[in-house]
């Protein structure tokens, strides 16, 4: 039976006490435990159990861990300069094989990950360089000059993203090429931030060519694609969540031919396998 | 008193079905042999939603099945209120077991675990699960990977994921919690089931009592897990999971019972 006036004794006192003090050892355990999500320390990207005390931009749990370690061994054997901005969504420079997240693309066979190695390098080859009918103020919001704060919208912090972005939630409104999210802004509530190692000191991508409304588009080209799911000319608004039309000709960029191979020829890889 | 009892025999099968898909799930995710552990429940369709309506983006390692569950899910509610709770969340049958099994050991009907809080402590508390309904769906927004993920004890509980100290600490937390007080999480911070809680003010079938029969024994309160009183409250309360518990623990025929 239920007393009708409830009280605790002593017994059911300390069990409620034993609770409260393991609630708040898991707390503790918050901070100075190994990633709860990836077992293997690679980082699947931010998350809930994120925690960065130092405001690096990188949670502190990946950076303690063994992986981490084992990347910054293989940095101490390459002269790091120490002004460099790497485009990695987490803040790593010189992130080694296999990389500390699901991105890790190396492009160029120096076995670091292309976006953690020195920005220009990373970009030529990460960007494309399709400079066909380039928008006039794509240079100009590209050639973003690092602030100190600069504060951007991208949830990864990351300072003008180009084409084809670093995460599935890549969109360019304005067709300039570069994420919107990424793209600074003077203020807004929901805007974090940027404290990593700063900005990219110049994102020199180049807009992918804007397509007038009245252009054609041959559909009848066919050739590799981009698309992981092997579509080709596959319109709006597309058959996966990831749907890009940049060039504002109606078809999914990934699944363009003719974009792949313009990609392809002039950035010997694109900087992401997949989208 | 023997249908009642078939009842109660029924809502077994259903818990063990539950458990028995969790097991499964959770060791085929643990073998490589599925991909995703979280896109089999139905909490990652609500994730899913609050990601794809802000952003026009899903959250990794999400998928339609989500949203499959979380519509069943919420057919199942509008028809017959929290029953998910009550019949098949492993994460209730698991401690629904704990806490028969404390009720034994501890003194039978004057057991003194598990706990029934004060009310004027286990009221309060109940609105708790809002706030963490709201922080999931406010964390959702801004994710890549599911928020609840690392914390929830559903998925660290059947995927056995204690190798980090946060994962052990979230089932010890959940153990001890669900030894102090019956289905404690379902009660304070299941964020399913504060959603879940809304299709019980107007699920076509509930249980209803008759107070002018009602002799107050206090049965139905005593064996309630939910710690509600069915016999003034039931009909209205958003906590009721459909359990039967009190229908077949009240003496009188006809005074608590499915209308």
């Amino acid at each position: 039976m239920v007393p009708k006036k409830r009280k605790l004794d002593r017994r059911q006192f300390l069990v409620l006490a034993g609770g409260v003090v393991a609630t708040g050892a898991m707390g503790g355990l918050y901070i100075v435990s190994d990633c709860p999500i990836s077992a293997d320390g690679i980082c699947t990207g931010p998350c809930a159990a994120c925690y960065d005390a130092n405001g690096n931009a990188l949670c502190d749990r990946i950076e303690s861990s063994s992986a981490t370690t084992a990347a910054a061994a293989a940095v101490a054997t390459v002269t790091v300069d120490s002004s460099f901005v790497s485009t990695c969504p987490f803040g790593l420079q010189y992130d080694a094989y296999p990389g500390q997240c699901l991105n890790y693309v190396d492009t160029t066979g120096s076995g670091y990950c292309d976006y953690s190695e020195p920005a220009a390098d990373s970009m030529a080859t990460a960007t494309p360089d399709a400079t066909t009918e380039s928008s006039a103020t794509a240079e100009a919001t590209a050639e973003a000059t690092a602030t100190a704060a600069v504060v951007v919208a991208c949830p990864f912090g990351i300072l003008n993203d180009p084409f084809p972005g670093q995460c599935n939630r890549y969109c360019d409104l304005n067709n300039n090429a570069i994420c919107d999210l990424s793209e600074p802004e003077e203020s807004s509530d929901t805007l974090i931030e940027e404290t990593a190692t700063t900005a990219v000191a110049t994102a020199t991508a180049t807009a992918v060519p804007a397509v007038t409304s009245d252009s054609t588009v041959d559909t009848s080209v066919t050739g590799q694609v981009a698309c992981p799911k092997g579509q080709v000319w596959d319109p709006y608004p597309g058959l996966c969540h990831d749907y890009v039309d940049s060039n504002g000709n109606g078809y999914c960029d990934y699944s363009e031919p003719a974009l792949y191979e313009q990609l392809s020829s002039s950035s010997s890889g694109s900087g992401r396998g997949s989208h | 008193m023997a249908a009642k009892n078939r009842l109660q025999i029924y809502r077994r099968i259903s818990q063990g079905i539950g458990l028995l898909i969790a097991i499964g799930i959770g060791i085929a995710f643990s073998l490589g042999l599925i991909a995703s552990f979280d896109a089999i429940c139905a909490m990652g369709g609500i994730e899913l939603i609050s990601t794809f309506l802000t952003s026009g983006t899903v959250l990794r390692y999400t998928s339609i099945i989500n949203l499959v569950l979380l519509g069943l899910v919420l057919i199942s509610g509008v028809l017959f209120g929290r029953v998910f709770c009550g019949w098949f969340c492993p994460l209730g049958t698991v401690q629904g077991w704990i806490s028969r099994f404390l009720r034994r050991i501890t003194g039978g009907r004057k057991h003194w675990l598990p706990i029934h809080l004060p009310r004027w402590l286990d009221r309060p508390m109940r609105w708790v699960k809002w706030l963490v309904l709201g922080w999931v769906i406010y964390a959702s927004i801004t994710a890549v990977v599911p928020p609840l993920m690392a914390f929830c004890p559903y998925r660290t509980l059947f995927t056995m994921n204690v190798g980090s100290a946060l994962g052990a600490g979230v089932v010890v937390v959940f153990l001890i919690w669900s030894i102090a007080i019956e289905r404690f999480w379902c009660r304070y911070a299941c964020p399913l089931g504060a959603v879940l809680s809304v299709t019980n003010l107007f699920s076509r079938w509930r249980i209803k009592a008759d107070e002018t029969s009602c002799v107050s024994c206090g049965r139905c309160e005593a064996i309630c897990p939910m710690d509600i009183d069915p016999s003034t409250e039931v009909e209205r309360s958003m906590e009721c999971i459909r359990c039967m518990e009190c229908t077949g623990a009240c003496p009188r025929e006809g005074t608590l019972c499915c209308r």
